[in-house]
């Protein structure tokens, strides 16, 4: 297999005043599923856009494979998108638009009409070949736009937010097919989302990007467990975060003092050691108990108020106050044990160190 | 509900009946469409469709009558062989300019069009007010402003003659070449109004994805701007060849003897020497002869795929 790595190093990119990729230096390992995750403004379009050679970086330098394509014009590029919009041609079928590519690279006849109507089949359009775009849903038309981007078998290709336009049920379904495609064409696939539970369910790698830079990068679990900073722990997820004093280092454990309440934190757990600092615990790894004797032992513990409880299904979210005045979000999942918690009861919210974690503020 | 019609047995009708009649209020409803269409129906039956079959009569008048003896109605279609011997030179002469004229308007009202829609920013509306600001002065006004700029005394004159591309004793007006600037001058807006109004709504993002699937941009121009702006080129060469074709006024003042349009000669035979009948068989076989040049262009160039 030959390494057709796409790096990107030391990119920077601006509009007039404002800087919407600041000194990016990336690494998108061949055949990977990557997805650029950010609010919107936050680069990881524009990042898209100059791997396509849509836009040219002010500085910096784009390879792939090796290969200096920083400069290269976008017809000469083998990369490909699957744009927001699909930009489908509206005046040619769709067989048209998926054969669009492989005709300008000199396909013959023959080769081009059976990749087309493989790609389509692929993308389960078989029949809808001779349709118009503009007769097709828009589920439809986002696989034909895939379909045509596709086609030219690139070294990697671009979906710059390729979901955005369905609803979320299709949404749901495309997320399973193209990482069904993805996984049986093994091309790189680079995806930008602001939807962290896409880019979570489809990538292998995640880039959560904030202001023209990278936040974090990693597998979507590993992030999600152990957030490198306040940003990601909220973009990625829900969490609680407490203002936290640290206070001292021991057996492995970084101890804090929030609103006068000494907790610990496992010290490979800590984003930093000194200082103040949020301690974080996702919501779903929060527990309720009636009050502090009954936590079990081990557990960090808060006591509060519950002042909603609101039914999902799945499970019951709790905001419980601390006695600090901010509120804490608690699910409880829906495992069958009828005992809720009203609004007004008095409840102790406990942890287990191991689920918390320590980032900068 | 109260129309409900009592069935053979005598019982009552089931609620699926179909009411006969439908509620008054929606009857009277009805009219409204028919009322809307009325006085424009009406303005084009007196001023369209009467003259019209005025024209194809008279155009079928006895050539041996006269406005002051009066005219005869005898089918005499002899009138039509009769205009097409005298005046076939003529005739086809307006075709070929017409042809010109909307080749070049095309030539140069595409780009014109395209870099108001697409480079324009925020200059368009201004461009936009460029293209249309000739009508603010009158037609007649404007094309004898253009007899002056080509008169031999002219600065064009001038600066041809002593850049040598033009004999000393050469001269503009009265040429083929006067007519057709003409009339390409008059006609571009035509062609320029169009041709923006589909480029405008050129989705920009389908060039790039021309870009992104190998298309230079000589190559996304011909496979996707081009064929989309299609609607807008029919249309610019509609409504300039039709005018064109038809057109007097440039053949009269800027041109000569030798580049009368089929326009001039219409207007004299009405205006000039009374000759009724072959004015009208002249006009009609323009109007004739237009109308089946617009229906195979339209149908081949074919708009309905271009939405």
């Amino acid at each position: 297999m030959t390494d057709q790595d796409l790096c990107i190093e030391n990119v920077t990119k601006t509009f007039g005043g404002f800087t919407a990729v600041d000194d990016l230096t990336l690494t998108i390992p061949d055949g990977s599923f990557f997805a650029l995750l950010g609010a919107s403004g936050c680069g990881k379009t524009t990042t898209l856009r100059m791997v396509a050679g849509l836009e040219e970086p002010n500085a910096g330098r784009i390879t792939l494979g090796g290969l200096d394509i920083t400069r290269m014009r976008p017809y000469k590029r083998p990369v490909n998108t699957v744009f927001q919009s699909y930009a489908l041609f509206p005046h040619m079928s769709v067989e048209d638009n998926v054969a669009f590519g492989l005709r300008r690279k000199g396909e013959n006849r023959a080769d081009t009409r059976r990749k087309v109507a493989e790609m389509l089949d692929l993308v389960q359009l078989g029949q809808y070949g001779s349709r118009r775009p503009a007769q097709l849903s828009g589920g439809q038309q986002q696989r034909v736009a895939l379909a045509r981007a596709l086609v030219n078998q690139p070294e990697v290709l671009l979906l710059d937010e390729p979901l955005g336009a369905l609803d979320l049920k299709l949404r749901r379904q495309m997320q399973i097919e193209l990482k069904r495609i993805q996984t049986e064409v093994g091309i790189t696939f680079v995806h930008v989302t602001h939807d962290q539970e896409e880019a979570m369910t489809m990538a292998d790698t995640v880039a959560v990007m904030q202001a023209g830079r990278i936040e974090q990068l990693g597998a979507p679990a590993e992030m999600y467990e152990f957030p490198a900073s306040a940003f990601v722990a909220n973009f990625l997820g829900q969490s609680n975060l407490i203002k936290a004093e640290v206070t001292g280092q021991a057996d492995g454990h970084v101890t804090v003092d929030a609103h006068g309440n000494r907790l610990a934190v496992p010290s490979a757990r800590c984003r930093v050691t000194s200082g103040t600092a949020l301690l974080g615990v996702r919501p779903e790894k929060l527990h309720l108990a009636d009050g502090l004797a009954a936590v079990p032992s081990g557990h960090a513990a808060v006591q509060g108020v519950v002042t909603d409880a609101s039914f999902t299904g799945v499970s019951t979210q709790y905001l419980v106050r601390a006695p600090w005045g901010s509120e804490l979000t608690v699910f409880v999942p829906n495992s069958g044990i009828a005992n809720p918690a009203l609004p007004g009861a008095e409840v102790a919210v406990h942890w287990s160190p191991a689920h918390s974690f320590l980032v900068g503020s | 509900m109260a129309a409900l019609l009592p069935t053979a047995s005598g019982t009552p009708a089931a609620a699926t009946e179909i009411p006969v009649e439908p509620p008054a209020g929606m009857r009277r409803r009805r009219w409204i469409p028919y009322a809307l269409l009325a006085p424009g129906l009406l303005w084009l039956a007196v001023f369209f469709v009467y003259p019209v079959f005025q024209l194809v009569m008279a155009s079928l008048w006895d050539p041996s009558g006269s406005v002051e003896t009066g005219y005869t109605f005898t089918w005499q279609f002899s009138n039509y062989a009769d205009a097409w011997e005298m005046f076939h030179v003529q005739f086809l002469r307006s075709l070929w300019y017409a042809l010109i004229t909307t080749v070049v308007c095309v030539l140069l009202g595409y780009p014109l069009a395209y870099a108001i829609a697409i480079k324009g920013g925020r200059w368009k509306n201004l461009m936009l007010v460029g293209v249309i600001a000739p009508f603010f002065t009158s037609y007649l006004v404007r094309t004898y402003s253009w007899k002056a700029i080509l008169s031999d005394s002219g600065p064009v004159v001038d600066f041809l003659k002593w850049a040598h591309l033009l004999g000393p004793d050469g001269r503009l007006l009265a040429t083929e070449f006067a007519v057709i600037a003409g009339l390409v001058y008059n006609f571009l807006p035509f062609m320029v109004l169009p041709l923006y109004a589909s480029l405008d709504k050129l989705d920009t993002r389908l060039l790039e994805a021309a870009r992104d699937l190998y298309h230079g941009p000589v190559r996304s121009f011909f496979r996707v701007t081009l064929p989309l702006s299609m609607p807008g080129v029919i249309a610019g060469t509609l409504l300039t060849f039709i005018p064109a074709a038809g057109d007097y006024v440039n053949a009269q003042l800027l041109g000569g003897p030798n580049t009368q349009m089929i326009g001039s000669v219409i207007q004299s035979r009405f205006l000039v020497v009374n000759d009724y009948p072959i004015a009208s068989a002249l006009s009609v076989m323009l109007m004739v002869t237009i109308l089946v040049l617009v229906t195979v262009y339209v149908s081949t160039a074919g708009t309905e795929e271009v939405v």
